[in-house]
C-alpha cells in the first residue's frame, strides 16, 4: 500500500519516529512513523485492533515503546511526561465514571486543578455546560448520565482550561446522530485555535472536519493523507451493491471479492475496471446493480482487510 | 505554544482532588453502614455471648477490635475496590492526563475515604464501649494513630486496587488482608491465645501495634510512642514514593 504524506513536517507536533509496540506475543505497532502538524485535525482511523489506542496512549505519554521515539514539540515522550499535561487534553476511550461527582463540580475541580481561580473556573465550567448543552444536567450525578451524555461531559472536561491539543479517543461512542453533529460542529469551530487529534470508527463524519488522516491496519501504517489524499490512495474505488444475481454470475461477484450480504444480494467495493465488467453483466440481464463513489469509511474499510 | 498556566499551588490541586474523591459518599454511604458499622457491632454481640464471662482486657480488646476492623473495612477494603473501580473504568487515566502527581491522588483518596469513615468508626466504637461497659478515657492521640496507620493501609490498598485485573479480585485480596491484619499479633487478641506463626506475623503487622496503641490511648489515657509514629510514617512514605515511581498504571 502506498503511504503518502502531506505538508506536515514543517512546524510538526507531534512525530512518530519508527514506533513499535508489542504486548505478550502480540504486535500492536510495528514501525510506525509520521507527524502531526500544529492546528491540524488529524484522524487516527483504522479497523478494532488497528493499534490506534495504542498509538495515541503514547501520543500523551501513557506508554513506552518497545522501539522508537516520539516527540511532543521537538522533546522525547517518555512516561508518566507530567510536563505535557499543560499543554494537552486527553479524552481516553474508556472514559466513563468520574467518581460521582456532578457535572459542574467535575468541570469545576477539573479548571481548579488546571490553575484557574475560582473565579475562573466557575465561569468555564458554566460556558462550557452551556456549549456541550448540558447545562439542564449541572446538577447531575455524572454517574448516571446516558452513555452519550458521560461522553459529552468528557469532552467538555477534556476542553476546560483551554488546552493547545486535544487528544479525543473516540469521542462519539455511543452517541446518537444528534450528539455527534453537535460534537463535529464544535470541533469544526475548535479547530480554528487547536490541534485535534480525533481517534475514531465514526469515519464518514469524522472526514468532514479531518485536514488529514492516517490510517492503521495490523498495528501497521496502511495510508497517510488528506481524506482524498486516502480516498485516491487505491484508485478511484466504488461501492457496489448486486441483486437479482444468476447463478454463472456468481462466480465473477466471487472473484471480484464481492461480499455476499443475503441469498440475493452481494456488496463490495471495485475499481473502475472491474465496475465496468459489472455494467457488462447488468446490460446482458444477469444482475441488477447500484453503484456510488467510495466514502473515505468504505475506503478505510477496503484498504484494511 | 503557551501552555496552561501552570498551577504550582498545591494545596489548591490537594482540595480539588480531595473535594472529587469525597463525592465517593454518593455510593459508598450504605455499604459504609453495613460494613464500618452494621458487622462490627454485630461481632462485638457475638464475641461478648460466646466468651462470656470476659475481663476488662478482654472486653477493651473487643472493643478496640472491632474498630480496627471498621478502620480497615473503610480504609482498605474500600480503597482497595475503589482504586480497581478507577483503573476499569477510566477514572485513573482521566486524573493521569491531569497536571497532578499519582501520590496527589493517592493522598486525596485517602484523605476522603478516612473523612467518609469517620462516622461508622466513631459509631462502632460508642456502641462498643457502651455495650462492654467500658470506662473511657478518650487521649487526642487515638486520631494520630488512625491518621497515621491509615497511610500505609491506603497505600497498600492502592497497589491492591491497581494490580488486580478486576474489582471483585481486589475486594477479595482486600478481605483475607483485613482477615490477616486483625486476627495476626497480640493487639486484639490476647497473646495466649493466637498461634505462634501469627504471634510472630503480628511483630511486623502495623494493626496489631496500632490496635495496642489504641487500647492505651482510649481507656487507659496512655500517650503513643513516638517512634511508632515515626516508623509508620517512615513506611507510608516510601510506599507513597514507590507507587509514583514505579507502578506503571498504563503499560
Amino acid at each position: 500500500m502506498a503511504v503518502m504524506e502531506g505538508a506536515a513536517h514543517q512546524g510538526a507536533l507531534f512525530e512518530i519516529c519508527g514506533l513499535t509496540k508489542s504486548f505478550d506475543r502480540h504486535r500492536a505497532l510495528s514501525n510506525v512513523s509520521f507527524t502531526i502538524g500544529k492546528r491540524e485535525v488529524f484522524g487516527i482511523l483504522g479497523p478494532n485492533g488497528a493499534g490506534k489506542t495504542t498509538l495515541v496512549r503514547h501520543l500523551v505519554g501513557f506508554s513506552r515503546g518497545d522501539s522508537g521515539r516520539v516527540y511532543f514539540l521537538g522533546r522525547s515522550i517518555a512516561p508518566p511526561a507530567r510536563w505535557m499535561r499543560g499543554y494537552v487534553g486527553y479524552m481516553p476511550q474508556a472514559a466513563a465514571a468520574l467518581n460521582h461527582m456532578t457535572c459542574e463540580q467535575a468541570l469545576y475541580y477539573t479548571a481548579r486543578i488546571r490553575g484557574l481561580t475560582r473565579a475562573e473556573a466557575q465561569h468555564a465550567a458554566d460556558q462550557l455546560l452551556d456549549l456541550w448543552e448540558i447545562a439542564d444536567r449541572r446538577r447531575s450525578d455524572s454517574a448516571t448520565l446516558s452513555g452519550g451524555e458521560t461522553r459529552l461531559l468528557r469532552l467538555a472536561v477534556t476542553m476546560i482550561g483551554d488546552p493547545n491539543v486535544l487528544v479525543l479517543d473516540e469521542p462519539t461512542a455511543h452517541m446518537d446522530a444528534r450528539y455527534r453533529r453537535r460534537v463535529h460542529r464544535i470541533l469544526a469551530e475548535l479547530s480554528k485555535t487547536t490541534t485535534i487529534v480525533i481517534v475514531t470508527h465514526d469515519v464518514r463524519e469524522a472526514s468532514s472536519i479531518l485536514d488529514r488522516a492516517v490510517l492503521l491496519s495490523g498495528g501497521r501504517l496502511q495510508a497517510i493523507g488528506s481524506p482524498k489524499q486516502l480516498r485516491d490512495s487505491v484508485g478511484p474505488l466504488f461501492a457496489v451493491h448486486a441483486t437479482s444475481v444468476e447463478s454463472q454470475a456468481q462466480n465473477v461477484l466471487e472473484l471480484l471479492e464481492l461480499r455476499q450480504i443475503d441469498e440475493d444480494q452481494w456488496n463490495g467495493l471495485v475499481d473502475e475496471r472491474d465496475l465496468e465488467r459489472l455494467r457488462q453483466l447488468q446490460a446482458d440481464g444477469r444482475l441488477s446493480l447500484t453503484s456510488t463513489p467510495a466514502t473515505l469509511e468504505e475506503v478505510t474499510v477496503g484498504l484494511a482487510t | 505554544m503557551a501552555s496552561l498556566r501552570e498551577s504550582k499551588h498545591l494545596p489548591s490541586k490537594l482540595s480539588s482532588l480531595y473535594l472529587m474523591e469525597l463525592t465517593n459518599w454518593r455510593w459508598s454511604w450504605r455499604s459504609m453502614i453495613v460494613l464500618g458499622a452494621v458487622s462490627p457491632i454485630a461481632s462485638v454481640v457475638f464475641l461478648a455471648a460466646a466468651f462470656h464471662p470476659l475481663s476488662l482486657d478482654d472486653r477493651q480488646r473487643i472493643a478496640v477490635g472491632v474498630l480496627m476492623l471498621a478502620f480497615l473495612f473503610e480504609n482498605f477494603h474500600r480503597v482497595a475496590g475503589h482504586y480497581a473501580f478507577m483503573r476499569h473504568h477510566g477514572t485513573l487515566e482521566y486524573y493521569e492526563s491531569l497536571p497532578v502527581d499519582r501520590w496527589m491522588v493517592l493522598a486525596a483518596v485517602m484523605a476522603s475515604f478516612f473523612t467518609l469513615s469517620l462516622l461508622p468508626i466513631t459509631a462502632t466504637f460508642i456502641a462498643a464501649t457502651v455495650y462492654l461497659n467500658l470506662p473511657l478515657v478518650v487521649a487526642p492521640e487515638a486520631i494520630l494513630i488512625l491518621i497515621v496507620v491509615a497511610l500505609p493501609i491506603s497505600a497498600m490498598a492502592a497497589a491492591v486496587g491497581v494490580l488486580a485485573r478486576s474489582g471483585s479480585e481486589a475486594t477479595s485480596i482486600a478481605t483475607v488482608v483485613t482477615i490477616g491484619l486483625v486476627s495476626s499479633g497480640s493487639g486484639i487478641v490476647r497473646e495466649q491465645a493466637i498461634p505462634g506463626v501469627l504471634r510472630t506475623l503480628g511483630e511486623v503487622n502495623p494493626i496489631s501495634h496500632a490496635a495496642g496503641y489504641l487500647r492505651g490511648a482510649l481507656y487507659k489515657g496512655q500517650a503513643v510512642d513516638p517512634i511508632f509514629v515515626m516508623s509508620t510514617l517512615a513506611i507510608a512514605i516510601i510506599l507513597f514514593v514507590w507507587l509514583e515511581r514505579h507502578l506503571e498504571l498504563f503499560g
